[in-house]
């Protein structure tokens, strides 16, 4: 009888000791964190392969530039954006396609002054030599009119060095 | 046979694994800041030289022109309202059914005409006649574009892109009445 009983008291204790291990046990458990870990190094190794350092220049929504097969990077240049309803300046409305087309000139004058007074600007700064660049961004479906007016006013301007903007 | 589960299993850590945390987040961090820098629409570019601006009449523009244009080194594509493509300046042993005169008298030239397909430009036709030229004149990489008034900016790139991928790389524009060809 007393062996039975000593029997039981050694059960229960070491019951009471295994419950205390669980409890610690548990306590010291942490979340497995190499899955994800692994998962973000490859997704780092992608995105460091895809980045470049190409300027990334802002197009707006209303302008659906044409196609090219050309591989030749973007520079930063003086910008001229051309939508269906507007011509902008580095981003700046600078007059209407309507208003234009309703001129019959060969050239846009408000586009040349503008044109000059960077072009002044950029002289009397000295820095670097004066390339004459425009970077010209124009809807697919624009008139080559248009296009021409702006041409012929780059031209005049000292502003030879036209870039055409494309999607590749 | 029943398996004895691992002993590893009700191993607990003892504080001995690397504390990969601090790592977990410069990616969290590194990451969205690349995720905003990928690129989507991959952009490019296409050269044009316009000539200097010089203050001769457009009569004499015209006659400069003319006589630049005897050099014949240089092709002139025009693209039409009517959605043909007609190529000046081309080289005289390149046969074609499509041949036209334009103009009168001393100024008149001859052209290839390509007709338009189902009411498109034909930039394939295009494509052959070019392919064909700079076969037998690998040296030629000038072109000049004219058009109309009412043709599409990407119609015009698209030939310029033509043109530029059968080794035509020095691309410009001219303005049709310089090179005789005044049209409506």
């Amino acid at each position: 009888m007393n062996n039975l009983i000593k029997k039981n008291i050694h059960r229960r204790k070491l019951s009471n000791a295994s419950f205390v291990r669980e409890k610690t046990a548990k306590k010291v458990l942490t979340l497995n964190i190499t899955s994800l870990l692994d998962v973000m190094i490859i997704l780092l190794i992608f995105l460091l392969m895809n980045y470049s350092n190409v300027p990334q220049i802002h197009i707006s929504k209303n302008i659906q530039l044409p196609y090219s097969t050309s591989n030749e990077n973007l520079v930063y240049a003086t910008r001229i954006s051309i939508s269906k309803d507007w011509i902008l300046l580095d981003g700046e409305p600078i007059i209407a396609v309507d208003e234009v087309k309703n001129r019959n000139s060969k050239d846009i004058p408000i586009i040349m002054n503008h044109l000059k007074a960077r072009a002044a600007n950029q002289k009397s700064r000295g820095i670097g030599e004066f390339e004459g660049k425009i970077l010209l961004q124009a809807d697919r479906e624009i008139r080559f009119e248009l296009i021409k007016k702006i041409l012929y006013s780059c031209g005049k301007t000292e502003y030879n060095n036209i870039l055409l903007t494309l999607i590749q | 046979m029943a398996f004895k589960p691992s002993e590893g299993l009700s191993r607990t850590s003892d504080g001995q694994s690397l504390n990969l945390i601090p790592m977990l987040n410069l990616f969290l961090v590194l990451i969205p800041m690349l995720i905003t820098m990928v690129v989507t629409v991959k952009l490019t570019i296409m050269q044009l030289n316009l000539p200097s601006p010089d203050k001769t009449s457009s009569a004499q523009k015209q006659k400069k022109s003319m006589k630049e244009r005897e050099k014949r080194d240089d092709l002139i594509v025009v693209l039409t309202n009517e959605k043909n493509i007609l190529v000046l300046g081309y080289p005289e042993d390149i046969s074609s059914n499509n041949i036209i005169r334009l103009g009168k008298g001393k100024n008149a030239q001859s052209a290839i005409r390509i007709p338009r397909t189902n009411k498109k430009f034909s930039f394939d036709m295009l494509n052959r006649y070019i392919v064909r030229i700079r076969e037998n004149y690998p040296d030629w990489t000038k072109v000049r574009f004219g058009s109309d008034d009412d043709v599409q900016y990407g119609d015009i790139i698209s030939a310029m892109d033509l043109c530029r991928r059968n080794g035509l790389s020095d691309i410009n524009i001219v303005d049709l009445n310089t090179v005789g060809l005044k049209r409506k």
